[in-house]
């Protein structure tokens, strides 16, 4: 089995607001002799429509091997962050913004794993589409 | 992995929806983020695929132009030749030539270290000057690097390795890999008449995909 990373938020509910504390857990399972390099968690916001895209890190942080992490690890890691008053989520016919946090773990073996888990900041409407 | 987005199997619930590598799901399967170069693979004729283009860059000594129309995928070829390049840790020098930023000057400053190790790759290289290109040719030629650009019109003294077009049969094979196996919400009705619509522009179609998708899935 290859190894698996989690990421899941504590206490979840649907929307978030502005200046809450957002609270996130990952584990790390099925390792299986493969070493740990480092693990980067980040909370970020980007946009996702028809044009360029933008994405903005909110929360980064980088652990090496030495600090959280070896090739025994086992159990649930936890970081968390204030949220900030905007953007706020948004659900546009042109323009998303989506929040997301994210996980990468990098193995000694060269791969990466990787998980992302979105949540709604704020509570702004969808906007309705025009009918023709 | 085979498919670039998953299924969106439960529309109104967006926040299960997760690529099988973890990264979450586009909402729309024509967004950006789903179809920009490099994310779609180029779809070649039936008599051609990477390893011919390969070969006949090699024939031509490296220097070589892909030509084709806005929208008929000129980037996301030099995205895949670029990837292959890459996997094979060739030293490569990538340039975007667009009017309004200072690409054009990053080149320049970027040619100075070019040797025969280099595959320059340069998109839009009909925005330059004829000075300028005649300069970064002659330069490439003295370096011995591999030099391959893109243009929306044939250039002289460059040979031409491909050339793009934007097909009905390319879209559909596009607009399949991306659309979820169940969704309803495209046809293929729909895919021809965007493409017509859109002066057979894949990229545009594309785009016209985008706006049909969110208008219905509402």
């Amino acid at each position: 089995m290859d190894p698996v990373v989690t990421l899941t938020i504590v206490d979840r509910h649907r929307n978030y607001t502005p200046g809450e504390t957002i609270v996130f857990e990952y584990t790390i399972e099925s390792l299986q002799g493969n070493g740990i390099q480092a693990v980067e968690a980040s909370v970020l916001w980007y946009t996702e429509g028809k044009g360029d895209e933008d994405m903005v890190v909110h929360y980064f942080e980088r652990g090496g091997a030495e600090s959280v992490i070896g090739e025994a690890f086992q159990g649930a890691c936890r970081f968390e962050t204030e949220l900030p008053k905007s953007p706020l989520s948004y659900e546009g016919l042109i323009v998303k913004i989506q929040w997301c946090a994210r996980i990468r773990v990098f193995l000694t073996s060269g791969a990466e794993l990787h998980h992302e888990t979105p949540f709604h900041l704020g509570e702004v409407p969808r906007p309705r589409s025009r009918s023709k | 992995m085979s498919r670039h987005c998953p299924p969106l199997n439960a529309m109104g619930n967006e926040l299960s929806n997760r690529y099988s590598h973890g990264r979450v799901a586009a909402q729309n399967p024509f967004a950006t983020r789903c179809t920009r170069p490099g994310t779609i693979p180029y779809f070649f004729g039936s008599s051609e695929n990477l390893a011919t283009l390969l070969d006949r860059l090699d024939e031509l000594g490296g220097t070589a132009q892909i030509v084709g129309l806005h929208g008929s995928g000129k980037t996301t070829l030099l995205a895949m030749l670029v990837s292959h390049w890459k996997s094979l840790d060739r030293k490569i020098d990538q340039h975007q030539i667009r009017k309004t930023d200072n690409s054009t000057a990053m080149l320049f400053a970027g040619s100075a270290n070019w040797n025969a190790e280099t595959q320059v790759v340069i998109d839009s290289f009909d925005l330059l000057s004829r000075c300028q290109r005649a300069r970064l040719l002659w330069f490439a030629k003295r370096r011995r690097c591999g030099f391959l650009i893109a243009s929306h019109r044939e250039l002289a003294r460059v040979p031409v390795l491909y050339r793009t077009r934007g097909s009905l049969q390319t879209t559909f094979r596009i607009v399949q890999r991306l659309l979820p196996p169940t969704c309803e919400l495209i046809q293929t009705s729909d895919v021809a008449g965007c493409f017509e619509r859109c002066n057979k522009n894949v990229r545009e179609t594309l785009f016209g995909l985008y706006d049909m998708y969110e208008q219905r899935r509402r």
